[in-house]
């Protein structure tokens, strides 16, 4: 009943409107989108089926992102034209289509190939751009910044790639992350800006772009 | 103008699940508010996990905005932590669809299917930064208007709503929004006169209360010219097509799937079932209309689930054409679809298969009673070998869990009514092991029985704290055991529920007092405050007992007697005698009784077809054949 016929790569953004909803919000109405625009989705056997989807990493809560990306497994082939004329229009507000890709089957599951996650938060202060680099050099620079999560011990600065401040106006910085994601290890904006010392003056957060360890090469 | 986004924006990433408060979702609809005249909130007085699963404010949110002038938007109470978060950032309740206060909109139209959402209604009108009483607004504040089963009994609530509205909303809804369109530029005092000629429509303020001295009702006097006397519910004579486009949540909540609507109203006469006579007479949704929903509903939603609702299930004409034609049509699709409220026989175990329901969920029965004294009086005859019979079927064919809904807290009910009840779910639980040993569950769930209006047993008293307590702990013995699960309502929230729904004008000042005290989501556990309630019935100086302990005189005038369900209070004294008999009465559509629906819609019922309605058809008036 639910053979695989195509594995299916989908890139899309998550926007504004979705800003709140959690990564099992998103999944489940990635499930009822593509449900509706009539795409032939696989779903695992069992008591308890459910869709193929793997998403390369969660997205978190109060992050929007310009590029995630979302392996889909269909019952059968279906060229990428189709699939984005049939999501045209059914999507709800603040989902877009980025694009749609064949992707071979065997392929290493997508999770396994991140690489790393690059974020640019805004951040209110009055903290001068120089100053805000400044803070920023000493951080890398940095040999080790030992940190705890769930009881166990780590460094978080091997998984920081890189680091940069501008400024936007008189309230605002950017800062760009670039940090390591996936089997290296996940750094998350919120341990980044508490070393910092900035948690408190998160506004907004994005996530740029995903990497792949595909993509090294 | 909507509220200040800044701000709102601020304050999300500090609440609970922050999406419940943002709107856009697939389906929402979003009008263009300058070009749109007549603007309507719908309102759900509890938060939008709850609310999010009602369906009737769906349906009337679905008509008002396929009338091209009008527009509806949703509104839902914020949880505590969001509410508190609001009022320290001055931000005032707005609607999902637009972010606008709700003191903009024309209408504000408050779903109130149950009386433990009352005191979160004035936290609603509240945190709208609108004056809680009617008396205190005018046609500077929106219309507020309720609707839904709690408002067959609307006089509790007579204080703080403008405009009651007597059944069912599809057709009335678009009536009064229409009426207040052109009348917009009235004072609010010529509004309500207007609206008030409207068949179906309760203006409480157009109406005097008389109490003798005991501080029962003497009656009940329109003072206005123009005002219904009795109001008459309103029905749709045929159930126009059901909504389909289910505005899709982000968030998990209650039920989160499509519903379809079957069937309306029921035959079965349970005395107990206050839904089974306001819901009255019986309309079925034609086959095709249901396997069209149906498609649609997929089609337009993408859910996984679709439950297909009713009172009775069983007594849908086309059930397993239904069944038969849903399982063929959706089998490779890993859709769940539901049937709920069925029969207590084998047939319905054949239906449930059929739909091929995981056998993840269990399988629901609601038998009520475990002896044949109780089964007569509450009518709803179900011998205890079919009970068993049918357990062993459901658990046959592979389902592990039965879950068994039960009722204790009738007067006439003994303890060892309520051992009985033991006795049965433990012979159920003894079935399932046969089959599937220690794995077999059942769960029970003992409501205790609440007096309702407008129903045979409205006479009745509610069952003693004493008494209740004493049931409840027999069953907290009995079914103390591996593979069973009890669960029963706390005894303090089944007083307030009696008060309310048996209460009059008078406690007003009590639902008022209450909520300055604290209450509020009295529905959940966790914020309940019994104290607040009992509190504020002391200072009312009115007594607790007299509401809803005393067993009634058969010619007491109730506070809602001039709320007309079209059953004659006659038939209800009836069966009320009948019931102390023992006797039963069998299913109407085997035979009418002249409840008193026909009569009162005879007009209405020569227009429908035969078979629209499960009450026997009445020949046009003054027709002749040419």
């Amino acid at each position: 009943m639910n053979e695989e016929h195509q594995r299916l790569r989908i890139i899309f953004a998550k926007g504004e409107n979705l800003r709140y909803i959690s990564h099992l919000d998103l999944a489940r109405a990635w499930e009822r989108t593509l449900r509706r625009a009539g795409i032939p989705l696989a779903y695992s056997q069992g008591y308890h089926p459910h869709p193929k989807l793997v998403f390369a990493g969660a997205l978190p809560v109060g992050c929007t992102g310009a590029a995630e990306v979302l392996d889909v497994i269909l019952t059968q082939p279906m060229p990428p034209r189709r699939v984005l004329r049939g999501l045209a229009h059914r999507l709800p507000d603040g989902l877009t289509m980025v694009d749609a890709t064949p992707v071979y089957r065997r392929a290493p599951a997508l999770p396994t190939l991140l690489y790393g996650a690059d974020y640019e938060i805004a951040i209110e202060t009055r903290l001068s751009v120089e100053d805000a680099r400044s803070q920023c050099q000493a951080l890398l620079a940095r040999d080790a910044i030992s940190r705890k999560f769930r009881g166990k011990s780590y460094d978080l600065r091997p998984r920081i790639d890189d680091l940069k401040v501008d400024r936007v106006n008189h309230s605002y910085l950017l800062v760009q992350m670039d940090l390591a994601a996936g089997e290296r290890g996940t750094a998350r904006p919120e341990e980044v800006l508490d070393e910092l010392g900035w948690a408190e003056w998160l506004y907004r957060c994005h996530r740029r772009r995903l990497r792949f360890a595909f993509d090294k090469s | 103008m909507s509220i200040d986004l800044d701000i709102l924006n601020r304050i999300l990433p500090s609440v609970q699940r922050p999406a419940r408060y943002t709107g856009g979702e697939w389906n929402s609809i979003v009008k263009n508010w300058d070009e749109i005249p007549t603007r309507v909130a719908l309102a759900f007085p509890d938060i939008y996990d709850l609310g999010m699963s009602n369906l009737g404010l769906f349906v009337l949110y679905d008509i008002l905005n396929q009338q091209p002038d009008m527009l509806a938007e949703r509104v839902f109470l914020p949880w505590t932590d969001m509410d508190a978060a609001m009022r320290r950032a001055g931000l005032p309740l707005y609607s999902l669809e637009s972010k606008r206060p709700l003191r903009d909109f024309d209408i504000l139209g408050i779903s109130l299917p149950y009386e433990q959402l009352y005191s979160n209604t004035l936290s609603l009108l509240d945190l709208a930064d609108l004056p809680l009483l009617s008396a205190a607004r005018d046609e500077r504040h929106p219309l507020v208007i309720a609707g839904g089963h709690a408002t067959y009994n609307p006089e509790p609530m007579s204080d703080f709503i403008d405009l009651f509205v007597i059944g069912e909303g599809e057709e009335i809804i678009v009536e009064i929004a229409q009426a207040f369109h052109r009348l917009r530029d009235r004072p609010r005092e010529e509004q309500l006169r207007a609206l008030a000629r409207i068949q179906g429509v309760y203006v409480p303020r157009f109406y005097d209360v008389d109490y003798e001295p005991d501080g029962t009702i003497a009656r009940v006097r329109p003072t206005v010219e123009g005002a219904q006397f009795p109001v008459t519910k309103r029905i749709v004579p045929v159930l126009p097509p059901p909504p389909t486009r289910f505005i899709l949540p982000f968030v998990r909540v209650t039920h989160d799937r499509a519903v379809i609507e079957i069937q309306r109203g029921c035959t079965r006469g349970c005395r107990f079932c206050h839904a089974g006579i306001v819901t009255r007479p019986v309309r079925e949704r034609p086959l095709q209309e249901v396997l069209d929903a149906v498609d649609a509903a997929i089609h337009d939603t993408g859910y996984e689930e679709i439950g297909l609702l009713s009172l009775s299930s069983s007594d849908y004409s086309d059930a397993q054409a239904l069944v038969t034609a849903i399982s063929e049509r959706y089998k490779d699709q890993n859709l769940s679809i539901s049937l709920p409220s069925l029969r207590i026989e084998s047939f319905s175990v054949d239906l449930a298969d059929a739909l091929k329901e995981g056998r993840r969920t269990g399988f629901t029965f609601a038998p009520e009673a475990a002896t044949e004294k109780m089964r007569r009086v509450i009518n709803k005859y179900v011998p205890t070998q079919q009970v068993l019979d049918t357990a062993h079927d459901v658990f046959e064919r592979g389902w592990r869990t039965i879950k068994l809904y039960f009722m204790i807290g009738h007067p006439s009910e003994t303890l060892d009514d309520v051992q009985a009840i033991v006795e049965l779910a433990r012979a159920v639980l003894a079935q399932g092991r046969r089959v599937h040993g220690k794995a077999a569950q059942v769960n029970v769930s003992a409501g205790t029985f609440v007096p309702k209006p407008h129903t045979p047993f409205q006479w009745v008293p509610l069952d003693t704290l004493d008494n209740v307590e004493a049931k409840q702990a027999l069953l907290k013995r009995g079914l103390r055991c591996k593979g069973l699960k009890l669960s029963w309502p706390d005894p303090q929230e089944t007083r307030l529920e009696a008060l309310l729904s048996r209460g009059d004008r008078r406690l007003g000042r009590v639902i008022h007092r209450a909520w300055q005290l604290g209450a509020r989501f009295d529905a959940w556990d966790e914020y309940f405050k019994p104290d607040a309630w009992w509190t504020a019935m002391d200072e009312a100086g009115l007594g607790l007992d007299a509401f809803i302990h005393r067993a009634r005189p058969i010619d007491e005038t109730f506070p809602w007697d001039h709320i007309d369900v079209a059953v004659r209070k006659d038939f209800l004294i009836e069966d009320y005698l009948m019931s102390q008999r023992g006797e039963t009465r069998a299913d109407c559509r085997e035979g009418c009784f002249a409840c008193g629906v026909l009569s009162t819609f005879a007009g209405v019922r020569s227009e429908t077809p035969a078979e629209a309605w499960a009450c026997p058809p009445v020949k046009p008036k003054g027709r002749h054949a040419a």
